[in-house]
């Protein structure tokens, strides 16, 4: 792949520049000079950052940041073969056999003031999180170590809370169930090591403060006004910091997607996403080499929700034949395909990106839907034979489908937006015969709200991955789950999720996932799955080193560079 | 006057008062929180703690006494509820500058194209060029400033002739006179509705001032056209351009929408939609206030103007 | 008593038309057939006159004449460029163009149109009982208006539009809610003056009452007013509906406006300049021509410049 080779020439090339020694002159390189820019500076558009308290995370955009200018035990880099842990705060760590202690033991690295990263930082910043009177969205990723979930939610003390500091550069963890995954799940920036002096100096300003705080990671913030840009600059006090190479990385804020393009065009932007026809125009001009085009999973899917307690068109939503009739009256090849000119087509609620251990879940499961929408897709005579049966079951009429009106829910007021929903609503009606309205809710906080209040029929929504299990998935869907969002109340779900923490072989961990999504997308068909977001970034010919994360950062900065931009 | 000018402060303070009440419980009513998408994600118990610690468990009443009391005693408008550390004297100080110089900037185009624009149709009212200047001030007023806006970006900026920046405005120790390349497309693509406005309003207004007593008076006497026009005319025709003009100006400070969008202006038009999205209610009660406490003070200035300018007019009977 | 006789030579028979020598020769007509004649002789107007009649007669007939299916996603014939088959070429999901533009104006116009009407109708009761009872109740009308008018516009119809949601009802809503201020001022301004004139208190005088009054005394004379208050806000009303549909506050699906069918080719713009430009092209001219229309209309009903 070109960015293997490139990343293989410049170690070649920096092994001959140090063999070279000082003052004289070698062979000189036949070809292209390929040493790096004097000007390392990158330009990319601006990351929404909502807080800068680690602690208080919850958004990616405000994690790729502090990603950048914090650190945290290991650091998620991935170099175009998938995400990787790599050690970072932490230089080593190990598990117990029974799978319930784990030990990380730390590097030696500064904060930007001078004084050194110990692992007491690390324990002030998960007792902070699950302190309950902080209310911090993100506590729950702790939950695992003994006693946290307790303490969180007031009914547990801070002291029987299993994580310790037994010396300076020691981090030990009590868990109270195996999981193998514990490492993804703690890479997570709200865990990231915090200063409690800084923080009680700074009091309410800690959240938006740059000059008087405090950095331990590869950058520091040079300036930020709010809402518009920000520039990061080197952090010199970084432990790695003769690897890094950006000194300046520019952020403006584009709201129009056309200025953006313009921008990306002229070579003013250097990384840049693209929508709608753009991305198979740039997909021709990166394929003739005139940019770079980055494309791959990503950890995210949508699906359609149904109310289960829709009381619409008599009340039809309850029936899961009904349910899953419609979820198969609609074409995804045709809506990623045609329509969206992007993302993948989904059969199952778990993505292509998540892993089970070491290996694609994907790859090992076929996704619940994945036979029936080959005989269902399409197939007016079949879908309507299958919504008929669950009105039978349900002792409604079924000679006149045309009777029968649901609403569908979009999210999104943009006309690209209504386009797609239009879509749906015209494939749902020409496929099964029933009438679809459809209602736009512009507004995202009136949105969620209605969700929450289970007062839609259907709607279009999404997940993506908190860390890399299929677990971040299906745990959504326990009954009275904050985010269940569908009325869909199963004990044997419930029990069949518990059931997961008492096994530790991974082929039976993976059977149990098989189930858990057969139950939720086929059997009982809670959600009907439309697709899997994926990745499609552009950048230019002289970036290099620029990673994409799926877990981590959405641009990891860290090894980055310059090279042949004039 | 004293008398009048007291009675009117005590009327802003009460209409300042309703505005607010009346905002306060707008926004209490519409459904959803600025930090419904940070809790999306939550267990319910700790849900229940965010939304304790933002306020929102409170009843809506207690809310609003609260907000009164932060107000008027302690002079606090609050922090924005999206974007820590920003608060209504930050907005001032870093995004109104932005919008201020771009407003000012699009009215001096504007307006000053728009009178002798104005002046040309009326004194050669009937003729072709009235009718050039009449069609083509309606045609860029007519064309939505943001496709104006997109077109000037796409099409102007980095073509044969110029070579304008793309997006960007001037920062720091320039924000006020200096990066004048930044200004110019977003200039432009705003000047055009002062542009076709104050045209027609000065043309109209000379017309009157032509047809008045005054000037058939002047005629008799024997003035020349031009002396009629500098002495009477033009001094009479600016008397409702001066009663419109301190509106516009007050309107400058909330910034345009559309142009700020396009050209990437860190302006306090987007940020006030980008409020009402995220429902920042901190930021748009304070914002709110602030623009209405400044257009109710230019009418206050543009009714005591207008008596400065035409003594026929007393504003109490 | 005989006859004067008048057959003296000392006498010249003068007959009644030289009687009129010093009276302006023409006919007398009314203020209205004045006005008529007036906006005929301006040029620009009558273009504006007709061009804003084919665009209504194109939106009502083409759509029916052509009789194509604008509202089914065909993605197969996606953005297709001007053809003959579709003459203006398709959008994103494979519609026909053309046929798009012309439904899109019929409802941009009706919008506006019903809008306008109730704006002026409110804003005219209000205004003229503002003006006609005078006093506190004037004070705190216009106090009312004060408020409205400080709150940013945006501001009140997003909240309003999030709070009810989509919908040709809420749309109209929006637009009406702080529109008919203007109004109601400017006829609160003009029936001031009036009221002081002089044939109202002769009708005070012969005991007609208040509403009498203001039905056929006051409102007559603001009807130059009216008018041309109708022709500059069913612009604005236009354009207050494109931003609306653009920022997605607008109609639900499947109805759409030209608002709507900008805001889709905005986002085409690099691509498919076509399909931004022809609803452009079509709102433009509409806006134009009101706003021609209303000037000339404006000089057409001027008194002061009756010829």
């Amino acid at each position: 792949m070109k960015k293997k080779l490139v990343s293989l020439l410049a170690i070649g090339l920096s092994c001959m520049m140090i063999l070279g020694g000082c003052g004289k002159k070698t062979t000189e390189e036949k070809g292209n000079n390929t040493a790096k820019d004097s000007e390392q500076v990158l330009n990319t558009i601006y990351f929404d950052v909502a807080t800068l308290d680690t602690n208080d995370v919850t958004d990616n955009q405000s994690s790729s940041i502090l990603n950048a200018v914090q650190e945290g035990l290991v650091r998620i880099e991935n170099n175009g073969k998938g995400d990787e842990i790599v050690p970072a705060g932490a230089e080593k760590w190990e598990t117990s056999d029974d799978g319930l202690t784990w030990t990380f033991h730390l590097r030696k690295m500064n904060w930007s003031d001078g004084k050194p990263v110990v692992a007491q930082h690390y324990v002030d910043s998960f007792q902070r999180i699950l302190n309950p009177d902080n209310g911090f969205a993100y506590s729950f990723l702790a939950y695992d170590i003994a006693g946290a979930e307790e303490y969180n939610t007031g009914k547990g003390s801070l002291d029987a809370v299993g994580i310790k500091a037994p010396d300076d550069y020691t981090l030990e963890f009590k868990l109270k169930h195996p999981l193998p995954y514990f490492v993804s799940k703690v890479s997570y920036t709200v865990f990231h090591p915090i200063r409690l002096d800084v923080i009680e100096k700074l009091g309410d300003k800690f959240a938006s403060e740059i000059k008087d705080t405090v950095y331990n990671g590869p950058f520091k913030i040079e300036s930020w006004d709010n809402g518009n840009s920000m520039v990061l600059v080197k952090n010199d006090t970084y432990w790695d910091a003769e690897n890094v190479s950006l000194d300046k990385i520019n952020m403006t804020d584009i709201k129009e997607f056309a200025t953006q393009a313009q921008l990306f065009e002229a070579q003013e932007l250097d990384i840049s996403g693209a929508q709608t026809d753009y991305i198979e125009k740039w997909t021709e001009k990166a394929d003739a080499g005139e940019f770079q085009k980055l494309t791959g999973e990503d950890p995210g899917s949508f699906y359609l929700y149904f109310n289960q307690k829709s009381e619409s068109a008599n009340g039809i939503l309850k029936n899961a034949k009904i349910r899953k009739a419609i979820g198969l009256s609609i074409d995804r090849d045709v809506y990623t395909k045609d329509l969206v000119g992007r993302y993948q087509s989904a059969y199952g609620i778990i993505p292509t990106a998540i892993n089970v251990g070491d290996e694609k879940y994907r790859d090992k499961v076929e996704g619940p839907l994945a036979s029936d929408a080959k005989t269902y897709v399409n197939n007016k005579e079949k879908l309507q034979e299958l919504f008929k049966e669950g009105l039978k079951e349900l002792g409604l009429q079924a000679d006149d489908l045309s009777k029968y009106e649901l609403t569908y829910l979009s999210q999104g007021a943009s006309e690209l937006q209504k386009q797609r929903a239009e879509w749906m609503a015209q494939q749902i009606n020409g496929n099964l015969g029933i009438k679809i309205n459809v209602e736009t809710q512009g507004d995202w906080g009136v949105y969620l709200d209605t969700m929450d209040k289970l007062e839609y029929d259907f709607t279009l929504s999404g997940w993506s991955a908190d860390y890399n299990n299929p677990m971040t998935f299906l745990d959504i869907w326990i009954s009275n789950g904050g985010n269940n969002h569908t009325g869909y109340a199963s004990s044997e779900y419930d029990d069949l999720l518990a059931s997961v923490y008492k096994e530790t072989d991974e082929d039976k961990i993976t059977e149990i996932y098989k189930k858990l999504e057969n139950k939720l997308v086929n059997e009982d068909a809670v959600i009907s799955p439309v697709y899997y977001t994926d990745k499609y970034s552009f950048y230019q010919n002289y970036v290099k080193d620029i990673q994409f994360t799926s877990f981590g950062s959405v641009y990891e900065f860290k090894h980055a560079y310059i090279q042949g931009k004039n | 006057m004293i008398r009048y000018v007291i009675r009117r402060f005590i009327e802003m303070v009460i209409t300042i008062y309703l505005i607010g009440t009346a905002t306060f419980f707008l926004l209490a009513a519409v459904p959803g929180t600025a930090i419904d998408k940070k809790i999306q994600k939550l267990p319910e118990q700790t849900k229940q703690i965010v939304i304790a610690k933002y306020g929102y468990d409170k009843p809506v009443m207690e809310r609003y006494l609260i907000t009164l009391k932060n107000y008027v005693v302690k002079g606090e408008f609050g922090e924005s509820l999206v974007h820590a550390g920003d608060t209504l004297s930050s907005i001032v100080k870093n995004k109104m500058p932005v919008s201020s110089r771009l407003g000012i900037q699009q009215i001096i185009l504007g307006v000053s194209l728009g009178i002798i624009l104005g002046i040309a149709a009326a004194m050669n009212r009937g003729k072709i060029i009235d009718y050039v200047i009449l069609v083509s001030v309606l045609l860029l007023a007519s064309v939505p400033s943001l496709v104006l806006s997109l077109l000037l970006q796409q099409y102007l900026a980095k073509g044969p002739i110029f070579n304008l920046p793309i997006i960007g405005w001037p920062k720091g120790a320039d924000v006020w006179f200096g990066g004048w390349k930044y200004t110019i497309l977003p200039t432009l693509a705003g000047a055009g509705s002062y542009l076709a406005y104050y045209a027609r309003l000065m043309k109209t207004s000379m017309l009157d001032s032509i047809n008045q007593d005054y000037t058939l008076t002047a005629r008799s006497k024997g003035l020349s056209e031009v002396d009629i026009v500098k002495k009477h005319v033009l001094r009479n025709s600016f008397i409702p351009i001066i009663t419109v003009l301190p509106v516009a100006i007050s309107g400058v400070i909330s910034g345009s929408f559309f142009i700020e969008r396009v050209f990437a202006i860190p302006g306090a038009g987007q940020y006030f939609i980008q409020a009402s999205n995220d429902r920042d209610i901190p930021i748009l009660m304070g914002l709110t206030l602030l623009y209405a406490l400044i257009y109710l003070v230019t009418i206050f200035i543009t009714d005591i103007l207008y008596t400065v300018v035409d003594p026929r007019i007393r504003l109490v009977k | 008593m005989s006859k004067l006789d008048l057959k003296d030579k000392r006498f010249e028979f003068v007959d009644s038309s030289t009687l009129d020598s010093d009276l302006v020769v023409r006919p007398n007509i009314s203020y209205w057939q004045d006005a008529w004649r007036r906006l005929k002789q301006n040029h620009v107007a009558m273009t504006a006159l007709i061009v804003l009649i084919v665009i209504i007669l194109m939106a009502i007939f083409s759509p029916m004449i052509r009789n194509m299916d604008y509202q089914t996603v065909v993605t197969e014939n996606k953005n297709l460029s001007p053809s003959g088959k579709f003459w203006w070429g398709t959008d994103a999901m494979g519609r026909d163009l053309f046929t798009r533009v012309w439904v899109g104006t019929r409802i941009s116009i009706s919008v506006a149109l019903i809008a306008t009407v109730i704006d002026i109708v409110i804003g005219c009761l209000y205004g003229g009982i503002a003006a006609y009872v005078g006093g506190i109740v004037d004070e705190i009308m216009m106090r009312i208006v004060e408020v409205l008018n400080s709150i940013p516009y945006l501001i009140i119809t997003l909240l309003i539009l999030v709070v009810l949601g989509n919908g040709y009802f809420q749309l109209m809503l929006a637009l009406c809610l702080t529109a008919w201020t203007s109004t109601a001022r400017m006829i609160r301004g003009q029936i001031l003056q009036l009221r002081e004139s002089e044939y109202v208190l002769a009708a005070e005088a012969l005991g007609a009452s208040p509403l009498r009054i203001i039905l056929k005394h006051l409102l007559p004379n603001t009807i130059g007013l009216i008018i041309l208050d109708v022709a500059s806000t069913i612009p604005s009303v236009i354009v207050s509906e494109t931003v609306l549909s653009f920022l997605g506050l607008g109609l639900n699906i499947p109805a759409f406006s030209l608002g709507s069918l900008l805001s889709a080719g905005q986002q085409a713009m690099s691509f498919y300049p076509y399909q931004l430009l022809f609803p452009t092209v079509v709102l433009c001219l509409l806006i134009l021509a009101f706003n021609v229309l209303g000037d000339g209309l404006r000089d057409a009903l001027d008194p002061k410049l009756r010829q």
